[in-house]
């Protein structure tokens, strides 16, 4: 009896090792994100079961200022951290973000020059891009139906005015929500509409476009539509109150980036194939139709991170495998920055909501420069508030927006 | 001398030199200095101050904030006090159901607070609708509009604050001893006459607590603007608050930020030495 009672502890304690040592031998990385990557999380432990994802979710904004204060300290910082593409070069031109240049050698060509702009900084790779966010017109079918529009027919952003003059008469609806009070929404905006130009603010070295004639065209545009044609309604952007107003109807389309039909879906499941989408038109005077971007996302390695190579096993695997890319998109309609992704069947599907394949409804785009961008927008956003307000004309408004820019940033 | 009081004394003058004081002069070093959060630029004298001053932001969130500060506290203060003085009239019924009624704001969730008061102050909102059954123009969008955001925020606080102190004034009325009231009484006083001569008087070291933490609460006003306009439109509702996190934490420009909470604790020690010196100070006499 004591002989048995000797095996089992031992067989108990033998076990306990085991436990203990396997779980050990797993490498822990923590990783911040305000996005539902659970699912992606959990696909990639399966691929590598060395490596623990702690996935911890909190807002973007919240992530943005507990990193900063952490790359300040010393300490705290997470091993993985997504951080909103706009605001990327805060961090990039720190140096306190792991250096991915030497681990990215072998995917690096699967990214756009104009994609891996945006993370390069003095020649090195600074973080990598999971997801895009560019332009489409979401529209709504049956509006554009019952006032005898075809969207195939509209081609330049006059033809989609025009469209919204229809639209307007016949059915009542504005052709899209103006965001009004603009703040970082607004000017985020006029960045997606002055991207599809093939305009910038800053050049690619950081200095102030002056005399930003692209930047006026926006400028005057947007007051066209919302001042003088009527067409579009003052609305402050993702409260309830704007939803409410899609579902009712009251807004026929909206130039915005793709991410957004996630929301559409979850906020208007009942309007299903009522909407659809469309690419962003072209500008008068252009060749050709470019579209804009909203932002899109970026996974970066904190250089106080213990685990660099686990840390870079993992984004790497987000953001520069095909699995990866798929896995984000299922996650929050992610747009794959890394171009081998859209050989994966699931990009070639029809949206069962849409009725059309999102993907392919994505025009080019050209290099945007983001820099000091929380000022730039807030920047940016009082001057298109004046402008809404009746206060100053657009030229105006684009004289004072480089104005105060070349003051406050000096660039 | 006794050295026992000071042994049993260190416990907390640890705590609050490395967790208060520390930060308190540390950040006041740091408002001397240029520091991103990342590179230390090092020490620039007042520059930060100088900057803060040319700026022309740093200006229209001051006279934001003393505009909040000064309307809300007259309106907040005379609504706490009004009701304070109804629920403690003697006759009136369901005294419990009232106070917790005043009191149920404060304990709700901000961001539920301020989702409801999006939908309230919304162009087809409440207020519209209330303010087209009394005849009035009813398209205003509150809280997109330069002139209305403001108050909108305004109204928001009030809503919420307002109960929270009426308590602190019923407290106050309680400790009134009743034969004060039945003195002025005889000698003839009105009730009106009672609540302006009797009241009132005797609240004032009430009035000076509730006025003075109001104030500084005011003066750190945030959330509400920043849930709700962010500061906007065209900054008319920019508070000194959001604007000291923006420039340390958006701009990054965390030296700058350290001088403008510096010039906020100048400003709230004025007008709180203000306050004790005009309403408390008749009381001395």
């Amino acid at each position: 009896m004591r002989y048995q009672k000797f095996i089992i502890m031992s067989v108990m304690l033998c076990l306990c090792f085991l436990v203990v040592s396997i779980t050990q031998s797993k490498t822990n990385i923590t990783y911040w994100t305000w996005l539902s990557a659970e699912d992606a999380t959990k696909q990639f432990m399966k691929i590598h079961p060395d490596i623990k994802v702690d996935m911890i979710q909190m807002g973007p904004w919240d992530i943005h200022d507990k990193l900063l204060v952490s790359i300040a300290s010393g300490s705290g910082a997470p091993d993985v951290a997504q951080l909103v593409l706009r605001r990327f070069s805060d961090y990039s031109t720190t140096g306190k973000l792991l250096d991915l240049t030497p681990y990215v050698e072998d995917i690096k060509d699967g990214y756009l020059p104009e994609i891996l702009s945006f993370v390069q900084y003095d020649g090195k790779i600074w973080g990598l891009n999971v997801d895009i966010a560019p332009g489409v017109v979401w529209y709504r079918r049956d509006i554009f139906e019952k006032a005898g529009i075809n969207p195939t027919s509209i081609v330049t952003w006059e033809d989609y005015l025009q469209a919204g003059e229809a639209i307007k008469k016949a059915t009542g609806s504005f052709l899209m929500p103006m965001f009004v009070p603009a703040g970082q929404w607004g000017a985020n905006a006029l960045a997606l509409f002055l991207h599809s130009m093939g305009g910038n603010i800053y050049t690619k070295e950081g200095t102030l476009i002056r005399n930003n004639q692209k930047l006026r065209a926006v400028l005057e545009w947007l007051w066209d539509v919302y001042s003088v044609k009527g067409l579009a309604e003052g609305i402050t952007f993702f409260t309830p109150e704007f939803w409410a107003a899609f579902k009712e109807g009251r807004f026929a389309s909206w130039p915005m980036n793709t991410a957004e039909g996630a929301n559409i879906k979850r906020y208007m499941p009942e309007l299903k194939g009522k909407w659809g989408a469309m690419p962003f038109p072209r500008w008068t005077g252009m060749d050709k139709a470019l579209t804009g971007f909203w932002g899109g996302t970026v996974l970066a390695v904190p250089e106080q991170s213990a685990n660099h190579i686990a840390a870079v096993t993992f984004i790497k695997w987000f953001a520069g495998t095909v699995e990866g890319q798929v896995a984000a998109s299922k996650a929050w309609n992610a747009v794959p920055a890394y171009q081998p992704a859209f050989e994966h069947p699931f990009y070639k599907e029809v949206d069962p909501y849409f009725g059309v394949n999102i993907y392919e409804r994505i025009n080019p785009f050209e290099p945007f420069y983001y820099f000091d961008w929380a000022e730039t927008e807030q920047i940016i956003g009082n001057q298109l508030d004046l402008m809404f307000a009746g206060k100053i004309s657009p030229e105006e408004a684009a004289t004072n927006i480089e104005k105060e820019i070349a003051q406050s940033l000096k660039r | 001398m006794k050295i026992a009081p000071y042994i049993f004394l260190i416990p907390f003058i640890a705590f609050f030199s490395v967790f208060r004081l520390g930060p308190i002069v540390y950040s006041f070093y740091m408002s001397f200095t240029k520091w991103n959060g990342v590179n230390f630029i090092g020490f620039v004298g007042f520059e930060n101050y100088i900057s803060v001053f040319r700026d022309a932001r740093f200006w229209k969130a001051t006279s934001n904030t003393f505009y909040f500060v000064v309307v809300y506290n007259v309106l907040m203060i005379s609504l706490a006090i009004l009701a304070a003085v109804m629920v403690d009239i003697k006759s009136l019924r369901g005294k419990k159901f009232f106070r917790s009624a005043f009191f149920l704001p404060i304990t709700m969730s901000l961001p539920v607070v301020a989702f409801v008061f999006d939908l309230l102050l919304s162009r087809y909102g409440l207020f519209n609708f209330v303010l087209g059954k009394l005849g009035f123009s009813a398209n205003h969008r509150w809280l997109a509009d330069v002139k209305l955001a403001m108050w909108s925020i305004i109204i928001m606080r009030l809503w919420r604050g307002w109960g929270y102190y009426s308590a602190y004034f019923l407290a106050g009325l309680k400790s009134i001893p009743q034969n004060v009231y039945e003195a002025a009484k005889i000698d003839g006083a009105t009730s009106w006459s009672s609540f302006f001569y009797v009241t009132l008087p005797l609240l004032r070291p009430m009035l000076i607590f509730v006025a003075i933490m109001s104030t500084i609460l005011s003066f750190q006003l945030f959330d509400e603007p920043w849930i709700l306009t962010q500061g906007g439109p065209a900054d008319a509702t920019l508070t000194l608050q959001i604007y000291l996190y923006q420039n340390a934490f958006l701009f990054g420009r965390l030296g700058q930020g350290a001088a403008i909470s510096y010039l906020m604790t100048l400003m709230m020690m004025a007008v709180s030495v203000l306050y004790v010196r005009f309403i408390g100070g008749k009381e001395e006499k």
